[in-house]
């Protein structure tokens, strides 16, 4: 049961405490009972429901340029959000709905879980094309139109997302 | 001027919402259902969140982060219920 | 004054973007066209809304819960429409009459 404590101590704590800021904003209330409860609280959870967390050896670091680099690509990808909906509002409120859906299958070049996640999130996000199926390095992708096919190759989110996962210190 | 405004959201959403339960009834498949039944859920937490006076609003958003959180979990649950055909 | 026009402006182009999703789920062929109206309608609708009512709460611990939820309708949305896009495709559930397939992945190099 305390084995993630002596395998990983510094995600450990990191964790609780982010359990234990979570409980504190919720609950909104910062006296002494409140951070006891906090405290006690996120270290069982912690305890107990470890093995869903850290699947894998070792955990995931972050260096303070990959989070500035973050912070850009999030910024990018809420552009890209505002114009998705733009595009969508626009087919759908056509009249004659310029459509022709298809399926693509793409080679995605990502090798860690969590940059992994967040690319195929943004794809989702992003203007016609959404996620249908991600095995190991095979994607599975949904289009509005062959135009957003094509656009998916070339596209600037991902490779700000292959130089945030290169400049991290790896696994 | 806003207060205006915001009764007439508070009917707009009920309309959006008769508009994705009708797509809800007449779905073909289970998954349109789902669809459907997903984005109801988010006009209902908006819903819950414009209903609150003024005054009041902090005790309405535990309403909405709960209702969040628990449709979250309701819809894996169907999901996989859909997917390995037992939960 | 300036506040409350920004309060409007976000309030209503939210609905409206949540008025596109709708009306895209009514008008749209098969269910993978609707999950493109569903994942990004709901978010930034959602969004615009919520970033309304941030002008509109009391105090600060408030403020801090409706980002909370913003950030878990955010989070939640496109793993929810992956979710239920993954499901229905493995049911091989039916899709609109023009659909093609194209397979890049067996080609050299990426893309």
């Amino acid at each position: 049961m305390f084995r993630h404590i002596k395998k990983d101590p510094v995600g450990f704590v990191f964790l609780s405490f982010l359990l234990l800021v979570f409980w504190l904003l919720i609950s909104a209330s910062f006296d002494w009972q409140h951070i006891l409860m906090g405290t006690v609280i996120s270290f069982l959870l912690m305890t107990f429901w470890a093995d869903v967390i850290f699947i894998r050896e070792g955990g995931t670091r972050f260096t303070p340029g990959q989070a500035l680099r973050l912070l850009v690509y999030l910024v990018s990808l809420g552009i890209e959000v505002v114009k998705a909906n733009v595009y969508v509002a626009y087919l759908v409120l056509h009249p004659r709905m310029p459509i022709s859906p298809g399926f693509v299958t793409y080679r995605l070049g990502l090798e860690k879980d969590l940059s992994k996640a967040l690319f195929l999130n943004s794809i989702t996000l992003t203007p016609g094309t959404i996620t249908v199926e991600c095995e190991e390095d095979r994607l599975v992708v949904h289009c509005f139109t062959r135009e957003n096919a094509e656009a998916v190759q070339h596209w600037p989110l991902y490779h700000q997302m292959k130089k945030l996962e290169g400049s991290g210190k790896s696994d | 001027m806003i207060e205006s405004l915001l009764t007439f959201l508070r009917y707009g959403l009920v309309f959006i919402l008769i508009l994705v339960l009708i797509r809800s009834f007449i779905g073909p498949s289970a998954a349109d259902r789902v669809v459907a039944i997903n984005y109801a859920v988010s006009l209902i937490v908006m819903l819950v969140l414009l209903s609150a006076p003024y005054a009041e609003i902090n005790l309405y958003l535990d309403v909405a982060l709960v209702f969040v959180l628990g449709a979250f979990v309701a819809t894996l649950g169907v999901l996989r219920l859909l997917e390995e055909g037992k939960l | 004054m300036f506040t409350d026009i920004v309060i409007a402006l976000s309030l209503l182009w939210g609905f409206f973007f949540l008025m596109v999703g709708a009306v895209g789920m009514l008008r749209l062929p098969d269910i993978f066209t609707r999950m493109h109206a569903m994942g990004k309608c709901d978010t930034l609708g959602a969004g615009l809304i919520l970033f309304a009512i941030l002008f509109i709460v009391p105090d600060f611990t408030s403020g801090v819960k409706v980002v909370l939820i913003g950030g878990l309708i955010a989070t939640i949305n496109p793993v929810m429409t992956h979710l239920i896009a993954k499901t229905a495709y493995d049911r091989k559930d039916a899709v609109a009459p023009a659909t093609w397939y194209e397979d890049n992945y067996s080609r050299k190099g990426r893309g």
